[in-house]
């Protein structure tokens, strides 16, 4: 090559080098962590200096300097689920027995001086009892959450090892899940003298508190009995949220003559149900964009993670003094480019919060046989991918709103959208399946002329229903399809204010055929390509959240159907049986008594269509 | 099958030896244990010293978990100089103390709805039990207690809860060459009014006598079992 032409090309190669790599949206990075850090993440924050703080489930708090030195703060507490940062030098922490101040006042960059407040409520050696937080108010007022027992039938309480009075008194039937000790199941606020005020019960392990902007308590409790689903609960005082086991605790509460019908009168809902599966099993701590824009187009919304690979985006509003909304896969199950790029996003991502600069940083915690310890970054980069930015309820059906034009063509076709609801079962069972599940005809689609938004009138609107609305046809001016198509609205409230007992539950009818029957006749009667269709969406709601949309499942966790071919060379019976009896050892729960037969056949039957194998 | 060489073997088992397990106490029972023998305390000690003792770190060593024989969430203090201390905040007093190793703590990862307790890395050498032993006015009656918090010096720790009401603060110190455990009690000036006594069960109460300071000073030695 001549001199000229190879300075030309020299050039030229320079330029592709320096070029910045397209905009996408999103972008996941790594935090680094000192080798000496020890556990999951489990708490994060900032101090007003910008100084990145942790905890770890192995009982440290970490600082990361502006600059990007780590120091350890704190070691020895016991299992730090929150943390209120005061500042480089005072951190607050919700471990399982109190609340602790975590004090460094000789200014050597390390806590040497810790106070106690709050600890009324009883502790024992299970391992079920975290105490999660953790918030503060503008008056100073904590706020966290007592978490259930789980003690299962055979194993009991001792007086004479546990920190408070035991009431063994049993409260319906609770699988195992109790509140022996005081204020289990309750959500406290702490003031800063130390009292204690329960202030609402009904909670399970709600393993996520958030205080929203305006200084209304919102939680996320995860799946159980009396706990259909996870999802973001308002909490008022005097709430009932559910589980049962708490209401012991409550003063006048006679256990004799309580009911479960009782108790599902008294049922609050969440105000966002995130349906089991597609929504995640697990959530973690919700966080409010505060950044005014600097994350995107979600200000004001509410990113929540979850233990399966996946941030939920929540948009709440009040519809007649009551809150409700709808929720959105955010990160992990589009991860692709455009829409998000650099690192995969880890398992087990329960805590959030948003940096000086508008990125979120998340902690990840390892568990149940899968999931990674971690920090990660995920950093707006000005595009504005498209999304489905906000859906609202109105007199006729739902308003949604874009975070870019849309084509008018694909907004005015009716058929561009489908829609479904369903409730659960309220049942001492553990969660429940989706029942009374019906299509609803969109009767009319009205575009705003600048493609942003669509109003959509539905055949029927009924309070007491999880709307699931799928809009995978929809398309941009520039004819791109939506990152995520799919959302829920939970219906609470009509705009009129009517609402349904219950909420988003019932009671199953006395010898009600379960839906799991009347889907097992379904699938037994369907030919191949049925089959698989059917079990594209049980894989879609019991399987998605572990072995993700692609197939590719959580490293060192569920199986990698895609890359590694040995998962799907097994016969068909040996897969089945994993299906049906779970591998322990490995996370993979046991679904003999959640799907029938023919849905188990029909899930195998698409992950074989979709994900290659025998 | 994987050859564990000599030396590791004869470690392990004088280590399994130093820190054999107590078992279940009878009330008032002060032993250190079922199956302790006290003639073949000095020959533990001294072979804890071997083990752990150069190993010992030069901060407080801290873990707040469950360990055996006291409530949830009790403290595991690891004083330098091999002095280890099991402070119960639920009972309000030091439940044992033990010499050698800080704990292993691998047990109290949860892998089960019950989990089991951390291991102390050496023999128990000193234990008390029944109601919080620290009591004001009245050797008989077992005080109201609540925990304040704690701060942790080079050496030392300060633990502070109220007794009845009354702030004490309490500083744990291991005496020299790991022999004994010292605590020293600085009475809130609304308790200073009252005698204090040191009360544990089954035995007789002591009368506690002020230092020059105006404090309370404890010596817990190792090779007694009464303070």
């Amino acid at each position: 090559m001549k001199r000229p032409l190879r300075s030309l090309a020299l050039l030229a190669l320079a330029c592709l080098a320096v070029v910045p790599a397209a905009r996408a949206g999103y972008r996941i990075e790594t935090v680094a962590r000192p080798a000496e850090m020890r556990g999951g993440i489990v708490a994060i924050g900032f101090s007003p200096t910008g100084t990145l703080v942790v905890t770890t489930r192995y009982g440290e708090i970490w600082m990361r300097s502006t600059a990007g030195a780590w120091r350890l703060f704190a070691r020895g507490l016991n299992e730090p689920l929150g943390l209120v940062v005061e500042s480089d030098r005072v951190v607050w922490v919700a471990h399982r027995p109190e609340l602790l101040k975590c004090s460094d006042l000789d200014g050597d960059g390390r806590a040497e001086t810790f106070d106690a407040l709050g600890g009324q409520w009883g502790v024992s050696n299970n391992y079920h009892e975290f105490f999660f937080g953790l918030r503060r108010d503008p008056a100073g007022n904590f706020y966290g959450v007592i978490g259930l027992t789980s003690l299962g039938d055979k194993l009991t309480l001792s007086q004479a090892e546990v920190r408070g009075t035991l009431n063994t008194t049993p409260i319906l039937e609770t699988a195992g899940h109790i509140a022996d000790l005081p204020y289990r199941g309750w959500a406290v606020k702490i003031a800063p003298d130390g009292t204690l005020t329960p202030i609402a019960t009904g909670f399970r392990q709600a393993n996520g508190v958030g205080l929203s902007p305006a200084g209304e308590l919102f939680l996320n409790d995860n799946q159980g009995e009396y706990k259909p689903s996870c999802g973001l609960l308002h909490v008022a005082p005097g709430d009932f949220h559910g589980h049962v086991a708490g209401l012991k605790w409550e003063p006048g509460f006679d256990p004799k003559t309580f009911t479960t019908e009782q108790a599902w009168r008294r049922y609050k809902g969440p105000a966002v149900v995130f349906p089991h599966g597609p929504m995640g099993v697990s959530g973690g701590e919700p966080v409010w964009d505060t950044t005014g824009g600097k994350f995107g187009p979600f200000a004001g919304q509410v990113f929540a993670g979850d233990y399966t690979r996946l941030v939920v985006r929540s948009a709440l509003e009040q519809v007649a003094g009551t809150w409700q909304g709808a929720c959105f896969p955010f990160l992990g199950r589009n991860e692709n480019a455009p829409y998000a790029t650099g690192e995969k996003l880890l398992a087990g991502v329960l805590r959030g919060v948003f940096a000086p600069d508008g990125s979120f940083y998340l902690g990840a915690t390892s568990g149940w046989g899968a999931g990674a310890d971690g920090i990660q970054r995920v950093v707006w980069d000005g595009q504005v991918s498209p999304e489905v930015r906000d859906i609202t309820i109105t007199e006729t059906g739902f308003r949604l709103t874009f975070t870019r034009p849309m084509t008018a063509a694909t907004l005015a076709a009716t058929g561009n959208f489908e829609v479904s609801r369903f409730r659960y079962y309220y049942q001492h069972k553990y969660g429940s399946p989706w029942v009374d599940e019906t299509k609803v005809a969109v009767s009319a689609a009205r575009p705003a002329p600048d493609g942003m938004s669509v109003d959509l009138t539905l055949a029927e609107l009924q309070p007491g229903f999880v709307y699931e609305l799928s809009v995978a046809a929809l398309r941009t001016t520039d004819q791109q399809p939506l990152a995520n198509p799919l959302a829920y609205y939970t219906v609470n409230r009509l705009r009129n204010g009517a609402r349904a007992v219950g909420d988003t539950t019932r009671l199953p009818r006395p010898g009600e055929k379960t839906p799991t029957a009347k889907d097992e006749a379904a699938v037994n009667t369907q030919s191949a390509a049925a089959l698989v269709a059917a079990g594209e969406k049980v894989y879609r709601l019991y399987c998605v959240p572990c072995h993700q949309p692609d197939g590719r499942g959580i490293p060192g966790g569920a199986a990698n159907f895609v890359d590694d071919k040995t998962r799907l060379a097994k016969a068909d019976a040996e897969l089945l049986k994993v299906i049906a009896a779970g591998v322990d050892t490995k996370g993979m729960p046991p679904f003999e008594s959640v799907l029938s037969a023919g849905q188990r056949r029909a899930a195998l039957a698409y992950i074989r269509a979709a994900f290659g194998g025998k | 099958m994987k050859t564990i060489p000599l030396v590791a073997q004869v470690s392990n088992r004088l280590r399994a030896f130093v820190a054999k397990r107590p078992g279940t106490h009878a009330q008032g029972d002060t032993r250190c244990g079922r199956g302790f023998t006290p003639r073949l305390l000095p020959l533990r000690l001294s072979i804890a010293a071997l083990l752990f003792a150069p190993t010992a770190p030069a901060e407080v060593q801290l873990e707040r978990t469950f360990l055996p024989d006291a409530h949830a969430s009790s403290f595991a203090f690891g004083l330098p100089g091999g002095v280890n201390v099991c402070y119960d905040p639920v009972r309000g007093g030091v439940n044992y103390a033990w010499t050698g190793g800080f704990l292993d703590i691998t047990n109290v990862r949860p892998v089960n709805k019950l989990v089991k307790a951390a291991v102390p890395l050496g023999p128990i050498v000193y234990r008390e039990t029944g109601a919080a032993p620290l009591r004001r006015g009245d050797a008989l009656r077992p005080p109201v207690v609540e925990f304040k918090g704690y701060t942790l010096a080079d050496a030392t720790v300060e633990l502070r809860y109220s007794v009845d009401g009354v702030l004490v603060r309490e500083t744990l110190s291991a005496l020299p060459n790991g022999a004994g455990l010292r605590r020293t009690f600085r009475v809130d000036r609304t308790g200073s009014d009252a005698t204090w006594f040191y009360a544990i069960e089954g035995r007789p109460a002591t009368a506690l006598t002020r230092t020059a300071a105006g404090d309370f000073t404890l010596d817990v030695t190792f090779n007694a079992h009464a303070p």
